[in-house]
């Protein structure tokens, strides 16, 4: 590692850091419909929204209600997006005639941004039109990443309620999340990459002569360019501030246009944590007690520094193998040294450790490098950073309800083990609670585990693997396991864009969102119907460094016991392959 | 083929809505 690294990332914590209060308490007042500065303007638009919609925002919902409201938005959203994909060739806001999508791609397209996923089989230039992207793909990056807040409020709910039958309003949350939340923050995020040089045009692609005339590959003399352009900045807001992660472009983050300029990567790259991290002391503040939001932030902390710092010395000390035919490596003036080997030179190593780190562990799945070109140890960590269930930040909403679960299980066995009644919050857990979140645990590891068994034995699936053994597994473990933990972030080399990976991936998304809500809302609806239980001398405190030790430990056991096996058939065997 | 792909997305959405019955008996249950 060298200094000017680990000075970027101490300003990078700093800058996170800092934020994390005064937006939580932001997002804590909107969600408690507390009068906010943004309430004169937006509120008239959201008392529209509601008329409009026959939306009665006093109403509230049991969890089925609830759960069924988020299942029937999200079915609309797929099949708004499938037609959208198939009969773009006939819309307008097409300027490159761009065609119809296959129905398999437009089938894991679709559900991909209903899920917040944002896998991408395909390059945004070369298929989608501006109408697809906008009205379709910006539109459900919103919309997905609300829904997830949303899921993580009714869960607050649950414990914040005493014998209650409800657990508020989907549509309520929904629309406050957007329009007080997403849309302000993307607004001005979006500025900013404009100012840094993202574009923002309706204009067709744009032919330009090149600076250097080239060869092509057929022989003949290269002289001009297709640059393509589009409305990006709009849609490259959302995608990092709610964890989406698609790209306008293929190349995603390291396209100049997406992200041109040192600043613009260092503001996205927080933007992806910022939401999430500010919701734990959102948390706080909702259940009235800070403490334990800061103690889930400070349990996130324990788990994404070491793994950091683990793929950022991993890439600073470069590739081994290149080392021993004499390759100079070292960091310098002149040079960011280490595995330069798929990395913008504009970003280097310690840029582009950071962001494959907090897009996997942010379930963003934006990428500024190629995290196939990664060393081995490198890319086992945005590996394992997303098997462990995106919960060290996670997504926008689904982070958090996602750590909660692991709260449940870590209470109730710490209360086995030394004979207590597991409680949090007020809260008895109980048989019930253990089940909803054994689940929310156990599908996305299941569904990783059986899909990747699957892709590599399958003939569709080993055709699709640009290499051969260990680093072609580690490309479908990783795939499934960025699919089914809602990431979307590609490791690369993988052919993902036939029937077999598309509609395996799609399964693998829907089956990591959808069901985990089920099971997180249920949790809810149970946790709202009981009483509060007086804290006592017996009660296990949840706010002290003991508990963020004890819930950090849990996680890594738990993601360890699981995934361990299937990372030494991929990244570890490659490691200790290397000379 | 979009048949099938409609096909298969309102069997997932049709697992979800059973996951919300499944939840609802096992707490009945309990």
């Amino acid at each position: 590692m060298t200094a000017n690294g680990v000075a970027q990332l101490c300003v990078y914590f700093a800058v996170l850091l800092c934020l994390v209060k005064p937006l939580g308490s932001y997002m804590a007042r909107v969600f408690e419909g507390e009068p906010v500065w943004l309430g004169k303007l937006v509120g008239p638009i959201e008392r529209r929204v509601y008329r409009l919609a026959g939306v009665k925002p006093d109403a509230e919902m049991s969890w089925k209600q609830y759960a069924a409201a988020v299942l029937v938005f999200n079915l609309i959203g797929v099949l708004a997006v499938y037609l959208l994909l198939r009969a773009q060739g006939l819309l307008p806001l097409n300027p490159q005639r761009l065609g119809a999508t296959s129905p398999d791609l437009a089938l894991n397209t679709a559900v991909s941004f209903a899920t917040n996923t944002n896998w991408q089989s395909y390059g945004g230039e070369t298929t989608l039109s501006y109408l697809t992207q906008m009205l379709g793909l910006t539109v459900q990056n919103f919309v997905s990443a609300a829904a997830g807040i949303a899921v993580l409020l009714a869960l607050v709910r649950g414990f914040t309620r005493r014998s209650a039958a409800s657990i508020g309003n989907f549509w309520v949350d929904l629309v406050r999340s957007t329009l007080y939340v997403l849309l302000p923050l993307s607004f001005v995020l979006a500025l900013v990459l404009v100012s840094q040089g993202v574009v923002q045009t309706f204009d067709a692609y744009r032919e330009v002569p090149l600076l250097s005339p080239l060869k092509g590959a057929d022989g003949q003399s290269v002289a001009r360019q297709l640059l393509a352009v589009g409305p990006a900045a709009s849609q490259i807001a959302i995608k990092h501030l709610g964890t989406n992660g698609g790209g306008f472009f293929n190349v995603n983050s390291a396209h100049p246009f997406e992200s041109p300029t040192a600043l613009s990567n260092f503001v996205v790259t927080l933007s992806q944590l910022l939401i999430a991290a500010s919701l734990c002391h959102t948390f706080g503040k909702l259940v009235k007690d800070t403490r334990q939001g800061w103690a889930l932030l400070a349990a996130m902390l324990v788990i994404f520094v070491p793994l950091l710092v683990l793929c950022y010395s991993a890439e600073q000390a470069g590739n081994p193998a290149l080392t021993s035919i004499g390759v100079d490596q070292a960091a310098s003036a002149l040079s960011a040294g280490g595995n330069m080997e798929g990395k913008e030179v504009r970003f280097g190593i310690v840029s582009s450790a950071l962001f494959a780190t907090t897009t996997t562990a942010a379930s963003c799945g934006a990428v500024n490098a190629m995290h196939d070109s990664f060393t081995p140890l490198g890319g086992l960590v945005p590996t394992w950073l997303m098997e462990l269930g995106e919960i060290v930040f996670g997504g926008v909403g689904s982070g958090l309800y996602g750590m909660l679960m692991f709260v449940v299980v870590a209470v109730f066995v710490a209360g086995l083990m030394v004979g207590r009644t597991p409680e949090y919050l007020g809260k008895k857990l109980e048989a019930y609670e253990m089940k909803m979140a054994s689940l929310v645990i156990l599908i996305p590891a299941a569904v990783v585990l059986l899909f990747t068994a699957i892709g590599v034995l399958a003939t569709s699936g080993k055709a699709g693997m640009l290499n051969p053994g260990a680093h072609g597994f580690s490309e479908v473990l990783y795939a499934f396991s960025s699919a089914a933990n809602n990431n979307g972030s590609a490791f690369g080399g993988l052919t993902a864009n036939t029937p077999f990976y598309d509609t395996l991936l799609a399964i693998a998304m829907f089956a990591g969102r959808y069901l985990l809500q089920v099971a997180v809302l249920a949790l809810a609806g149970s946790l709202a119907a009981k009483k509060l239980v007086p804290q006592s001398a017996g009660t296990l405190p949840t706010h002290t460094p003991l508990f963020v030790g004890w819930l950090s430990a849990t996680i890594v056991v738990v993601g360890a016991l699981t995934f361990i096996p299937a990372l030494a058939l991929g990244p570890i065997v490659e490691h200790l392959m290397l000379p | 083929m979009d048949i099938v792909y409609l096909s298969l997305v309102l069997l997932l959405f049709g697992s979800a809505f059973g996951l919300i019955a499944l939840c609802d008996r096992v707490r009945g249950a309990s």
